[in-house]
Order: C-alpha cells, then sequence, then structure tokens
C-alpha cells in the first residue's frame, strides 16, 4: 500500500513537470522564438508544388521602356487599348517619387480615369504635385520576417489599392499573412512594348485592375519570397498584386489562436504520458515517429486547404520532448526498481547464508577460523583483504601468526606470488618462504579470493602434514573453503558499503557512478542467486526419489535427472503430459478418481500415496505427492495461492523387496530343514524307545528336550513369520477394497439371511499399511461371525469407515478406522474379557469364529492393527479395527 | 498284526528317510524309498504300491510335480504328504490336486501315530 501511494505520488509529480513543461514552451510561442522555426517548415512545404491556381483579377504590364517620348507615346497606346478592353482600372505602380513626377507630367492631359498606386509614406512626398488627372492610392505595406516578405497591410487614411478590387474587402489595417500557396505566375504579366506591339485582347484585361510597373526597367525587383521562386526576388507590383490577390480571395494565412494551440499542446502532453503505460518505450518511440510524419503531414494540409499556419514546431516539439522526458522519467523508476530489487534480493541472500549479526560482529572471523582449523588443521592462517582503489592487501583476522610473519613485503596482489594465484584461480602451493619461520615439513598455500570476477582479498595458510594427510583433497577442500570465505568476505563488505551508502549519494553522482554501482549489485546479486538455485538444482538432482514438480496447474515447473531416466524408460512423453494425465497413464485410476487425489492435495493439503507398477514392469514404485507449501517470504509478497506446487517422488522399493524376499527364503530354507532334523530325533528316539526299557530316564529326557525344542522352534518360527509378514508383505493397500471381496465372496451367506450391507466410506479414501493375507483373513473372520451371529428376520451389517489425523504422543498419526457392527445375539461381555484376557496361543477353538478374531487380531498387531470388540448379549457386536494409513509425515 | 502295504516313501532327506523306514518296516509294512520325484516315477511305473508317502521340496522333481504326474498317468495310488511347508498356498494347490492327508514336520511321536493310523485306513 506505501509503495503503491509513493508511486501514485511520483508519477503525480513527473505529470505536473511535465504540464509545466509545455506551459513553458506554449509561452515561448507566444513570444514568437520558434515562429521563424514554423515559416521555415511552411517554407519546406512550398516545394511540394501543391500552388494553387486561381482565377486572378489582376494584369500586371511591366514598363520595360524609359521615361522619354517613345514611353509616352507607348503608354498612349497602352492606355487607349486598356480603355478599349474595358479594363476595370488602370494603376501606375511606384515608389519612386520622380518617376510619379514623370507619370504625372505625361498623363497632364489625359482624361482617363487612371489611378496612381504609391507606398504610404510617398503620400507626403507627392503634396506638391498637381494629381487632378490622376487619383492617388495607398499601396500595401509590407513587412519582412528574415529576409522574406511574409505580411502585408492597409493603411485605411487614404484610399487604398485594394478599394479598387473590391472596397469591402479588408476592414482594419492589422497584419495579414501571404499565402504563397498561390500561384504567383499564374497573374498575367507582360511588358509594356509587348502589350503595345502586340495588342491586347479583351479577356485578358477586361473587368481587371491592371497594374503598370513604371519601375520595372530599372530593376528593383527587390522582395524576396519563399518557394520555388525564392532564388529570384519579385516586383513590387507583383507583390502588391498578390497581396491584392490574397485578400479578395481570403486566402492569408491564419495562426491557430493561442488558447487553442495551448490546449492541442497540453492534450498532446497528456496523450503521450498515458501513451507511455500502454506501450512499451520500442513502441512510443515507433508511435512518436509516425506521429511526427502525421503532424508534418496535417500542417502541409491545413497551409493548402484551410490557409492556417499550425504551431507546428512547438507540436513537434511538445511531442519529442514528452517522449525523451517520460522515458528518462521511466529509466528513473526501472533503475530505482532495479536497486530496490536487487538490494531486496541481497539482503535475503545474505540472511539465508548467514545471520546478520555476523557482519554486525566487530570480529566475525574468529568463528570462521576455529571452524577452519577444526576441519583442516591449520598450523598457520591469516585473511588478507584489498585495499579499496589499491593493489595493496591488509590483513583482516589471522590464526597463529600475524601479517609480520608473512616475508613477502610488497604485499602487492598484482606482484606475484598473488599474482600467480590469480592466474589459476586455485590453491597455489608457495616453493619460496612466505611465511618467516617455517618449521621442516610446513607446507604453504595462498589462496585467491575472487568473487563475480573481482578480487576480494587472499587467504594464506600453511599445514603440517600428518598420517593420512592427502593433497589433492587438503587442496579440494581449500578450494571449497576459499569460495565459502569469498561469498562472506563479500556479504561483509556489502554490509559495511550499505553502511557508508546513504551519505555517499552525492558523491556517486557526481562521479557518474550510480547506474554503474547499481549494475554491479545487480550483477553480484545475480550470481549468487545462481549459485543458489547450482546448488538447489544440485540437491534435486542428486535426490534418490525420481521427482517432478508441477504448478497448481499441472504443468510441470522441473523434473530431475532421474525422473527423466524413469520417464524414458517408461516411454511416456512426459513433458506433453499434465500431472493428471500423467497419473492416468501410470495407474489404473479414472479420471475422476485421479482429480479427487489431487484435489486432497491441494485442497486438504495432505500427502496421497499410489502403487506404481508400470505395464507390469519389474520395478515396484510407491509415488508420493505431496503439497510444497508457499514460504512465509513470498506469503508476504502477495503470492495468490497457497501452494507452489505438487512434488511427485516415486520411491522405488523393489531393492528392497528382493532383499526382503531373499531373507524370507533364507529363513524358510533354515526352518525346513529344523523341520527334517526334529523329525529325525524323533524317529531316532522312537527307535531306541525299542531297544531301551520304556523308563529309561535318558529317553525320556531325551523326548523333554526334543518336546521343548519343537515348542520352541514352532515359537521362534511364528515369531519371525509374524517379522516376515511385516518387512516383506505388508503393502499398502485399500482396506475397503478388500473388504468388499470379502462380502462378494459371502454374497451367498449373506442372502441367506436377508442381511443388508450398510456402508458409510468417505470418498477418499487413504491407503493402509497391511499384510494382505492377514488382513483377508481378519476381514473374513469378521464378516462370517457378524452374518452367523445376526438375527435373519431383519439383521443389518453396518461398516463406518473414518480417514483422520490421531494425535497420540503429540505426533499426529494417520488412521484409518473400520467400525463394523450388527444387529444379531452377541455374547456376554464377560466372555469376552476372557478371551481377550487369555494368551492368543492357548485360545482352545471352542468358540471358533471369535477365538479366530481374537487370534488374527493379535497377529496383526505387530503391523500396527489395533482391534477392538463389544457385544451387548442380544444386540451384536461392535468390531473395531484401527490400521495405519500409507503416509509419511 | 496290520495288514503289510507296499509303501514307496519319497523324501530327500536320507536319514529322515531311514528312519521313517525302521518305524514302517517296524509295523510290518513294505517300504521302497526314493530320494526325488523322477526317481518315485520310474519305481511307480515298474511296481505297484499300495501307498505313497512324500515330502514337497526336493531337488529334481519336487512332490507337487509328481502328485501331478501321477495323476496324469491316472495312477489311483493312495498319497499322504508329508512337509515342512505349511503354507497356505501349498495347501490349497494339494486340495485342487486332490490331496487331503497332510502331515507336517516335524515328525513327533504324535505326528508318527497319526501317520500309522492313516496307512491303517487306508
Amino acid at each position: 500500500m506505501m509503495k503503491t501511494t509513493s508511486s501514485l505520488s511520483s508519477s503525480l509529480k513527473a505529470f505536473i513537470v511535465g504540464v509545466l513543461l509545455t506551459l513553458t514552451l506554449a509561452w515561448l510561442s507566444v513570444l514568437g522564438g520558434l515562429q521563424w522555426i514554423n515559416f521555415k517548415i511552411h517554407d519546406h512545404a512550398l516545394n511540394l508544388s501543391l500552388s494553387r491556381t486561381t482565377a486572378s483579377a489582376s494584369v500586371i504590364i511591366n514598363n520595360d521602356l524609359n521615361l522619354d517620348q517613345t514611353f509616352d507615346r507607348q503608354l498612349t497606346l497602352l492606355l487607349d487599348s486598356l480603355t478599349k478592353n474595358k479594363a476595370r482600372h488602370i494603376v501606375l505602380v511606384t515608389r519612386i517619387p520622380q518617376v510619379a513626377s514623370a507619370a504625372v507630367q505625361h498623363l497632364v492631359q489625359s482624361q482617363r480615369p487612371i489611378f496612381l498606386a504609391t507606398p504610404p509614406n510617398m503620400t507626403a512626398r507627392l503634396a506638391g504635385l498637381n494629381l487632378s488627372t490622376l487619383k492617388q492610392v495607398d499601396l500595401f505595406s509590407l513587412t519582412t520576417i528574415d529576409g522574406i516578405t511574409r505580411q502585408f497591410a492597409l493603411s485605411r487614411s487614404h484610399p487604398s489599392l485594394i478599394d479598387l478590387y473590391d472596397s469591402s474587402a479588408l476592414v482594419g489595417s492589422e497584419n495579414r499573412y501571404f499565402n504563397y500557396f498561390l500561384d504567383l505566375d499564374s497573374l498575367p504579366n507582360l511588358t509594356l512594348s509587348q502589350a503595345v506591339k502586340g495588342g491586347l485582347i479583351e479577356e485578358l484585361v477586361a473587368n481587371k485592375v491592371v497594374l503598370i510597373d513604371l519601375d520595372y526597367h530599372q530593376g528593383l525587383n527587390a522582395f524576396h519570397i519563399p518557394g520555388p521562386n525564392a532564388a529570384s526576388s519579385v516586383s513590387l507590383t507583383q507583390i502588391q498584386a498578390l497581396a491584392a490577390e490574397t485578400v479578395i480571395g481570403d486566402s492569408h494565412l491564419r495562426r491557430v489562436p493561442i488558447l487553442l494551440s495551448l490546449g492541442v499542446l497540453l492534450l498532446t502532453y497528456a496523450f503521450y504520458f498515458f501513451l507511455l503505460q500502454l506501450l512499451s518505450p520500442k513502441g512510443v518511440l515507433l508511435f512518436a515517429s509516425a506521429a511526427l510524419l502525421s503532424t508534418y503531414g496535417l500542417s502541409v494540409v491545413a497551409l493548402f486547404h484551410w490557409h492556417y499556419l499550425l504551431p507546428m514546431v512547438e507540436w513537434i516539439a511538445v511531442q519529442v520532448l514528452t517522449v525523451f522526458y517520460l522515458l528518462g522519467i521511466e529509466r528513473l523508476r526501472e533503475e530505482t526498481l532495479i536497486l530496490n530489487m536487487s538490494a531486496s534480493l541481497n539482503a535475503r541472500l545474505c540472511k539465508k547464508v548467514q545471520p546478520p549479526s555476523f557482519y554486525q560482529s566487530s570480529d566475525p572471523w574468529d568463528n570462521l577460523h576455529a571452524m577452519l582449523d577444526q576441519q583442516l588443521n591449520l598450523q598457520r592462517s591469516i585473511f588478507l583483504t584489498k585495499v579499496p582503489k589499491d593493489h595493496r592487501v591488509i590483513a583482516i583476522h589471522a590464526l597463529n601468526c600475524a601479517i609480520d610473519d608473512i616475508m613477502e613485503k610488497r604485499r602487492d596482489f598484482q606482484r606475484s606470488p598473488y599474482s600467480l594465484t590469480l592466474s589459476t584461480l586455485k590453491p597455489y602451493k608457495l616453493e619460496k618462504p612466505y611465511f618467516a619461520s617455517l618449521q621442516q615439513d610446513e607446507l604453504q598455500y595462498l589462496c585467491p579470493l575472487v568473487f563475480g570476477g573481482k578480487v576480494l582479498g587472499f587467504w594464506a595458510l600453511t599445514v603440517i602434514p600428518t598420517d593420512g594427510w592427502h593433497q589433492a583433497s587438503f587442496e579440494n577442500n581449500l578450494i571449497q573453503f576459499s569460495r565459502e570465505i569469498t561469498e562472506l568476505l563479500y556479504h561483509r563488505r556489502s554490509y559495511l558499503r550499505e553502511n557508508v551508502r546513504q551519505g555517499g549519494l552525492l558523491r556517486r553522482i557526481l562521479g557518474l557512478k550510480l547506474a554503474q554501482a547499481e549494475y554491479q549489485v545487480l550483477v553480484t546479486s545475480l550470481s549468487m542467486l545462481e549459485k543458489r538455485f547450482d546448488s538447489l538444482q544440485s540437491i534435486f538432482d542428486g535426490m534418490s526419489t525420481a521427482s517432478t514438480l508441477y504448478n497448481l496447474f499441472g504443468q510441470i515447473l522441473y523434473a530431475n535427472h532421474q525422473m527423466e531416466v524413469l520417464v524414458k524408460q517408461w516411454q511416456l512423453a512426459f513433458y506433453s503430459l499434465s500431472a493428471h494425465d500423467f497419473l492416468i497413464a501410470l495407474t489404473a485410476l479414472d479420471s475422476a478418481q485421479i482429480k479427487q487425489r489431487l484435489l486432497q492435495v491441494t485442497i486438504n493439503n495432505v500427502e496421497v500415496c499410489l502403487n506404481i507398477v508400470y505395464q507390469d514392469q519389474p520395478t515396484h514404485y510407491i509415488l508420493r505427492i505431496r503439497p510444497i507449501e508457499v514460504s512465509n517470504d513470498n506469503k508476504e509478497e502477495g503470492v495468490p495461492f497457497l501452494l507452489l506446487g505438487l512434488l511427485f517422488e516415486f520411491i522405488d522399493i523393489s531393492e528392497a523387496q528382493q532383499l526382503l524376499t531373499m531373507k524370507k527364503d533364507l529363513y524358510t530354507q533354515y526352518f525346513h530343514q529344523m523341520r527334517n532334523n526334529l523329525g529325525e530325533l524323533y524317529l531316532i528316539s522312537r527307535q531306541l524307545g525299542r531297544q531301551l526299557p520304556p523308563d529309561n530316564p535318558l529317553l525320556e529326557m531325551l523326548n523333554q528336550t526334543l518336546d521343548e525344542c519343537t515348542k520352541a522352534n514352532v515359537n521362534i518360527e511364528q515369531k519371525l513369520a509374524l517379522h516376515r509378514s511385516l518387512t516383506s508383505t505388508i503393502v499398502p493397500l485399500n482396506p475397503y477394497s478388500e473388504w468388499k471381496k470379502i462380502t462378494r465372496s459371502n454374497e451367498e451367506a449373506i442372502a441367506r439371511k436377508h442381511i443388508r450391507l450398510v456402508e458409510h466410506v468417505p470418498t477418499i479414501l487413504s491407503m493402509v499399511l497391511a499384510e494382505p493375507m492377514q488382513l483377508a483373513q481378519l476381514l473374513l473372520v469378521i464378516c462370517e461371525l457378524l452374518i452367523n451371529d445376526s438375527d435373519s428376520s431383519d439383521a443389518a451389517i453396518s461398516l463406518l469407515v473414518t480417514d483422520s489425523y490421531q494425535t497420540k504422543q503429540q505426533a499426529n498419526k494417520r488412521i484409518v478406522t473400520m467400525r463394523f457392527s450388527n444387529q444379531g445375539y452377541g455374547v456376554p461381555e464377560s466372555h469376552l474379557t476372557k478371551l481377550s484376557q487369555m494368551d492368543p496361543a492357548k485360545l482352545t477353538g471352542s468358540d471358533e469364529l471369535l477365538d479366530k478374531l481374537f487370534i488374527q487380531g493379535d497377529s496383526a498387531k505387530i503391523w500396527g492393527l489395533n482391534l477392538n470388540i463389544n457385544s451387548v448379549l442380544g444386540a451384536g457386536y461392535v468390531i473395531e479395527l484401527s490400521i495405519p494409513a500409507f503416509l509419511v509425515n | 498284526m496290520a495288514q503289510t502295504k507296499q509303501i514307496l516313501l519319497v523324501e530327500d532327506q536320507k536319514v529322515l528317510a531311514k528312519l521313517l523306514s525302521l518305524e514302517l518296516l517296524n509295523v510290518g509294512h513294505q517300504v521302497t524309498v526314493a530320494y526325488h520325484g523322477v526317481e518315485a516315477l520310474k519305481l511307480l511305473s515298474n511296481k505297484v504300491f499300495d501307498l505313497v508317502i512324500t515330502d514337497l521340496f526336493m531337488p529334481e522333481m519336487g512332490g507337487i510335480e509328481l502328485i501331478k504326474n501321477i495323476k496324469q498317468l491316472k495312477m489311483t495310488v493312495p498319497i499322504i504328504v508329508l512337509s515342512a511347508s505349511h503354507k497356505g498356498d501349498v495347501k490349497t494347490q494339494l486340495s485342487e490336486l486332490g490331496i487331503e492327508q497332510f502331515i507336517d514336520k516335524p515328525v513327533t511321536n504324535e505326528k508318527m501315530a497319526l501317520l500309522l493310523h492313516l496307512i491303517k485306513m487306508l
């Protein structure tokens, strides 16, 4: 819960920071800081050849003559022609006051309505001219941005050029953006000479405003425009005509209102913020790339069709920055997660390898050295650790020596003998004196302590070989112990480093080692984890039983080597079978029975054992299915199940059975021999009896001894038979199935006496451990007793089977209880008491079935059966059998 | 004096066979000893016997197999089994072969008396 709240809070912070960044971007846009990039994008779009040709309202005629008499003549001819061809207005355009004066003089006698269009700032300079024959209009004032003529506006203080086109077209004097998607080349454009020489046709000029560019011959084209024509400049008249066409076509470029623009930017940011949580970083990058291309396309369409100049750069910027910002946030979050995971993993592994007290202890090495000495019988031992960021080693702890006893004074691990041992990563037997004052036969070893490829230190030791000392075994032991010491050293260093770590964060950040350290921690954690997995796998593979771990869905999680060998022998497609299917293939149980047993394990959390003899193969197995519970550590982390899975263990009992069979055969042979020998002695005694007087005391003694030997032999044989049955023939079996066999064999007797069988048996019943023959005989005796005793008028034999744990002497023992009862004659309780107190071996057999019951019950005690008989005269019997279930606790 | 009977005693334990023979001779019977089933079958094919007393576990051919062969050869000679085996399945097997006379070893005075009684009753 804490983690969720913390994560939510950090996400909210990240979102708010992103919103603030987006607002900053929008503010920068309002200030115009990004406008030039938008224009560049707009200019680039013009290269896409999407220019639109419209029916123009203007015709441009460029004066290519000097303002002399020829010009006068030609202009007169032109004006005549224009008038004749019904030009709507004739406008002389100039921005040169002298040209304007000359034009006025040329046209002073003209009676035609001609307009003189000049830039607004020239009006004052033309104040002295006689303009009676000319009407002066203002041209559009132009604004250049970054060398490109982009805006136009019209002063409303004087009549203006646009009034000649449509007086109502332009209201207000605000700046408008040129729309260069209008094709400038589509405006009719010809020179004065061409117009006069070739003549004008009515279709070209009729009802159009004819703009005569008086300055053209002076080559004053100085207006730069973007797009395909950007290489050349255009004339004043052309740009004015374009402005006029833009106005009357209402096709000037519009900018998106700032609030709308801001809204779009915020929406884009929010969209990406949530998108990142749905897609992987790679997906986000792909989406963002597609979105950027779409943004560009949309901008072009907006320009071309709707004449809108979108804040494309802001839009692209918010997408790119959002992606990088959020990916950065994600990276930081992952980094934190990895750090937490590795720290937690480390902590847990440390906790399991050694108790924390080991690392917290100021000197934990005493115990370690004592333990090593006990195992290896060392003469001297010293642990050396590497000094951080240095190649020297210092002593941690020494046994029977000190650092000064090391004759090698450089203690530089990059030099010999340390470098030699590092090159092999094995214990190195030192030939040159390393320790001072060595005894004659004292051997020196130097072991590297390297963990995860990192040198942590060295272990130097000496040993004096004693009788039976084996060098190879000793060196193997050194390898094993070195590994353990290395791990301990690593954990201790981690523990000490963790203490320093809290204060060292800034230093790590400044050293750009933050991520590197986390990576290193993760690598070492994984290395330790791998080691633990390897150990567990070795243990699992080393188990004597063939074992498989299934998850709760019946899928194989892991199978050990023995299991693989076994299923190969059985030729079963083991890995493609679920636990259920595997049991179907192995046992004679049907699907419903298998499911019941698996549920018994998963729901009731108990063990189930099954007898497995696969396809009459000689090997006999007991399959033990037991639940594997989730450890307490995992429970805390919200694992949804209480069980991790089901462990199937195949216990091979064939060998044990063979051994027991062999013992049984030996016993049999021995007792045959004994019987024969005793028989022989009896017969010899008889022969002697014929030759000696019948009252011969020696003969009598011989006969007595023979009788005692025979009794002893019988007694021992009975005991051994019981023991033999306990060890060799006790098998797991279903007691209810045995009872059913008995009742089936007595069907006739049951039917004859009209006896009803009333049975209450649990759906899942544990198998019991019993000697089949004895159990069958016991059940047969019970069955016959109850049948014989039952009253034939309305008799019922009831069986109640229970399968439960019985707490006995603080040990849980699963017991199957079979409680038989009948409605019959019964016997007096005193009679039962008397029988129960007798030695079963001395029972007379007068009351045959009851005697047999006591005898059988007594015999079965040896394999754990407990018999309890009660009877009420006139009511019948209650016989209870308690049999140990076949479950290993 | 009981009626003399020709008895074939099949027993692999030579001492026991000798002692049993003495016992049977002592009461007037004629005893021929065979030490395993194969030998017994040969004797049976050459001579008529009034009774066969056989052990069960013997080398070459055991008692069960001998009895089966006797039944297959449709010999009607009565058979008494004298054996150390008291296993239930052996008794069942004998019962299936129609053998009802079974005396388990060791041959005590009582069992010897029982054996002689059975011989007399045949």
